[in-house]
């Protein structure tokens, strides 16, 4: 077994009487894809804020590669190696792609180097026959990936994927799958969350279920597939 | 190398050159009192520059400006009277501007740690200066003095020494290039900032706050220097204010001379300083000719600038024009 990189232990978040998370268990594993899935609703963006630090718990702590990171600031955490692609594309629309890039990547890159680490992570994400545009006039897709290149920016250890596929063709998700396969491949820990089964069979080793808040299933891609309470809470019998 | 210098060869930097050029030759061909009016003109002018770097970098909304200013040039005037000796004033500036980059510090301190953002930050600024303004225009009573310097109340402090440098007392020629240099190194530095990793920050932060401290920037931190910057700035501005009229009053506070400031930046240009720099220096300009004919008309023809760029050309009216100029030019090179 690998060493665990991510881990929240008994992760609680309530918004007055409502709980957007209960009690949520979670280990990821350094090199692994993990997929987070659920029904609408079921608090998978809410474990993500957590993580992050864009929300902070009810009750519950957060780990990164073993360290106590739950009441550090979101900012913190980015340096510490926390990386995530937000589901509504989070890059600054009124600058230049490469712009774009300079500023997710100026914290962490010395100014000297920064033109060279811009072009390294434009042919990462396979964006470099882009230009120079301003990225509002940039397609969803190339948004997204831009995104992408600007959270690898970071050196990250674990990347957070929000719905990396969300308005895609199926082209592009393809294009995506490959993309976050590449990553995966150079040794980079990606937990995501699709509502796409299968953009979801096409990439993650090991699948966390969850609904109404609370762990449902966790297993490998197969057991998760063949499970049928998960089958029936997706076609919403549950 | 030829790149290099077609890039140099855009609008902001020629009309650079030109208000560069027109300044340095202006005490040629126009009388000491003319002259002195300038020194006014560039004080105000660093003011909305101070807003430029604020609101236009940052995208933080202040209100306070004219309230920093003046409260900046309350303690130039104090500490300068007090002093009594030529010599130091250069050192009261100093210390007025140190202090009220404090003050500004510590009061963004407790709003942007505190979450404050955005339109409050506009209503908290707004009642610092009303609080301010009110304050100091109750100060009247002999028990109100500072360093055995008495406030004055509604007539605020009067016979606000010179600055003197090296021994010498700036005149009139003199304190016009004083103030003429202290503009172009703002100047200079706001718009050199840029493209530093400083000012990607402040691009940053103004783009979007949550997104920009998932990618690990210290967002209120960065909003507490920025600001703190700001109000130096806006200091450094009162006091020049202060020293050109040799007073300072709490009508200087007022609501009216915050928003001139914040008209003048958002109607120019809000993100560009050289927008900035041209609509202030022009408007100031037009006013003064107006003023002297006894009318309140420049505010009416601001009004009816800020509504008309709002509507059509929101990015402002200068900087607008700048980048339809560099098209222009980058089509015929």
């Amino acid at each position: 077994m690998e060493k665990k990189i991510l881990e929240l232990k008994k992760i609680t978040k309530q918004f007055g009487g409502i709980k957007a998370a209960t009690d949520v268990d979670l280990v990821v594993r350094e090199g692994e894809i993990h997929g987070l899935i659920g029904p609408n609703g079921a608090g998978k963006t809410t474990i993500f804020k957590l993580i992050t630090g864009l929300y902070s718990p009810t009750y519950g702590r957060v780990y990164l590669g073993g360290k106590d990171i739950t009441r550090l600031p979101a900012h913190k955490r980015a340096q510490m190696g926390l990386s995530i692609k937000m589901q509504i594309p989070g890059v600054y629309e009124d600058l230049t792609l490469r712009e774009n890039i300079r500023i997710a990547a100026q914290l962490y890159t010395g100014k000297k180097e920064l033109e060279a680490e811009i072009d390294r992570l434009i042919k990462l994400v396979k964006i470099d026959d882009l230009g120079n545009p301003k990225v509002r006039n940039l397609s969803h897709g190339q948004q997204q990936w831009l995104e992408i290149a600007m959270s690898l920016a970071s050196h990250p250890k674990v990347l957070l994927l929000d719905e990396p596929a969300a308005g895609m063709g199926p082209e592009e998700t393809t294009f995506t799958a490959e993309l976050v396969k590449d990553l995966n491949k150079q040794g980079l820990t990606i937990v995501f969350i699709e509502h796409d089964m299968d953009f979801v069979s096409l990439l993650a080793q090991n699948v966390t279920v969850l609904h109404y808040g609370k762990i449902f299933a966790e297993g490998d891609m197969e057991e998760i597939k063949n499970n049928k309470e998960v089958q029936k809470i997706y076609l919403g019998a549950v | 190398m030829k790149d290099k210098s077609k890039a140099l060869l855009t609008s902001e930097n020629i009309i650079f050159v030109v208000l560069l050029l027109l300044g340095l030759v202006l005490p040629t061909f126009t009388n000491a009192y003319r002259l002195s009016q300038y020194s006014y003109y560039y004080s105000m002018t660093i003011l909305a520059l101070s807003i430029t770097l604020v609101w236009g970098y940052a995208g933080i909304f202040s209100f306070g400006q004219a309230a920093f200013m003046g409260l900046g040039a309350y303690i130039y005037g104090i500490l300068s009277i007090a002093a009594g000796r030529d010599g130091f004033n250069i050192f009261a500036l100093l210390i007025a501007v140190v202090i009220m980059m404090a003050l500004g510090a510590a009061l963004a301190y407790f709003m942007f740690y505190g979450g404050v953002n955005d339109v409050f930050v506009g209503l908290i600024t707004m009642c610092f200066g009303i609080a301010l303004q009110t304050f100091m225009g109750q100060t009247a009573g002999e028990e109100w003095q500072v360093l055995g310097v008495r406030l004055g109340g509604y007539n605020g402090l009067t016979g606000i020494p010179k600055i003197s440098l090296f021994g010498f007392k700036l005149g009139d020629v003199a304190f016009y290039f004083f103030t003429f240099i202290i503009l172009i190194l703002v100047y200079a530095a706001i718009r050199y900032s840029k493209i530093t990793n400083a000012g990607y920050s402040l691009t940053a932060i103004r783009e979007n706050r949550s997104r920009s401290e998932l990618f690990g920037f210290d967002v209120p931190k960065i909003q507490v220097i920025v600001f703190a910057i700001s109000t130096g700035l806006a200091a450094l501005a009162g006091v020049l204010y202060s020293v050109w009229g040799s007073y300072i009053a709490p009508d200087n506070l007022s609501m009216t001379q915050s928003t001139i400031p914040v008209v003048i930046v958002a109607s120019g240009g809000r993100k560009n300083p050289t927008a900035t720099v041209l609509f202030a220096i022009l408007y100031y300009f037009l006013s003064g000719k107006l003023a002297a004919s006894g009318s309140s008309l420049n505010y009416i023809i601001l009004g009816a600038i800020l509504i008309v760029v709002l509507l059509f050309i929101p990015e402002g009216l200068f900087s607008t024009l700048f980048s339809k100029m560099d098209k222009y030019i980058l089509r015929r090179a």
